[in-house]
């Protein structure tokens, strides 16, 4: 038994928040992970953080690295599981960003977690 | 403490003496998940675990039984081992009616007792060069001019005396390869402790990479 990586949705620093608003709305997706030129995690956009800027602003053209989250924590690959709970724990979600040399690899789910650990 | 309270103790001691001895393979099955693989089948393991482990234990006690099949189910053996303990019992009994004398039953009832172990020496050769079982073999001929005087119930255990001795080592041999297969029992709890410490890094794979190999 192993857990279950799944890919992450991302866009770049220089995205317009309407192409990231429909990005997610076609992956049905919340939330979506800036990345630098050379893929590096530097953000995260929530689609309330879309809802939020958009509404209060009106500016389409807004760039996804005025809007994003810049603290994201994420976990190492080289990280132990303890650690991908405890982020989960710190940021109250059940979804954690999994970096490999600062590069997105994917995202973790806490139920794949879970699962993972009490299996036989 | 009285000697009452050691009376459930007792109970529990003799109800799993009595279910070790078995040759039903489904008994011995239920006997080693009650008694002796009890950790595995516990509330630990959910009910599709149990099958499975079930089913594993089932095809391990198989493999066992067919490995002492000549030994278990050996005409010629059986034949002569159970016809002299039947012999044994008649003469007891014929003895008693008639009102011989005790030193001449127990006489008598030893006399074939060695016939039996003689009738068995073949099989039980063949059974220790398989299972180097010295202890069982030791203590069921130890046992046997004991079952052989005893008064008509020690014929009867007597009878199947031999069989008794193999299934034990069938279920013993079975509950070995089990746990070597399924390895030792670790509380679920404890195995979640140990997990926590795995890098993820071992433990992930792509669900997209997975989805598109199939």
């Amino acid at each position: 038994m192993e857990i279950k990586v799944y890919p992450a949705l991302v866009c770049k620093e220089d995205d317009s928040i309407s192409k990231i608003a429909k990005l997610l709305k076609s992956k049905n997706e919340r939330r979506i992970f800036v990345v630098d030129k050379d893929k590096k995690l530097v953000g995260i956009i929530t689609t309330t953080d879309l809802v939020y800027n958009f509404l209060a602003t009106s500016k389409k053209e807004m760039k996804a690295k005025e809007i994003m989250t810049k603290k994201v924590l994420s976990i190492n690959k080289e990280d132990t599981i303890e650690k991908a709970l405890d982020v989960m724990n710190k940021i109250k979600t059940y979804i954690c960003p999994v970096v490999n040399d600062g590069k997105i690899v994917g995202v973790l789910r806490h139920n794949d977690i879970v699962k993972f650990l009490m299996s036989k | 403490m009285a000697l009452e309270d050691y009376f459930p103790t007792f109970v529990k001691y003799a109800e799993k003496a009595k279910a070790s001895i078995t040759r039903n393979p489904n008994d011995a099955v239920d006997y080693l998940i009650k008694y002796e693989l009890s950790d595995y089948f516990g509330k630990d393991a959910s009910a599709v675990d149990r099958a499975s482990l079930r089913s594993g234990l089932e095809k391990t006690l198989e493999e066992s039984r067919k490995k002492y099949s000549d030994e278990l189910d050996g005409f010629i053996r059986k034949t002569g081992s159970k016809g002299s303990a039947m012999l044994n019992m008649y003469q007891q009994l014929h003895g008693y009616i008639t009102g011989a004398s005790g030193w001449y039953i127990a006489g008598a009832g030893l006399v074939l007792g060695g016939i039996k172990a003689l009738w068995e020496l073949p099989s039980m050769y063949k059974y220790l060069k398989k299972s180097h079982d010295w202890y069982g073999a030791m203590t069921h001929y130890l046992l046997t001019p004991v079952r052989s005087v005893l008064p008509v119930v020690g014929p009867a255990l007597e009878a199947g005396a031999f069989e008794r001795m193999v299934m034990k080592k069938v279920m013993k041999e079975a509950k070995y390869n089990f746990i070597k297969k399924y390895g030792d029992y670790t509380p679920a709890s404890n195995l979640a402790q140990e997990r926590m410490k795995m890098k993820i890094g071992d433990v992930i794979f792509d669900a997209e990479e997975s989805r598109k190999a199939a």
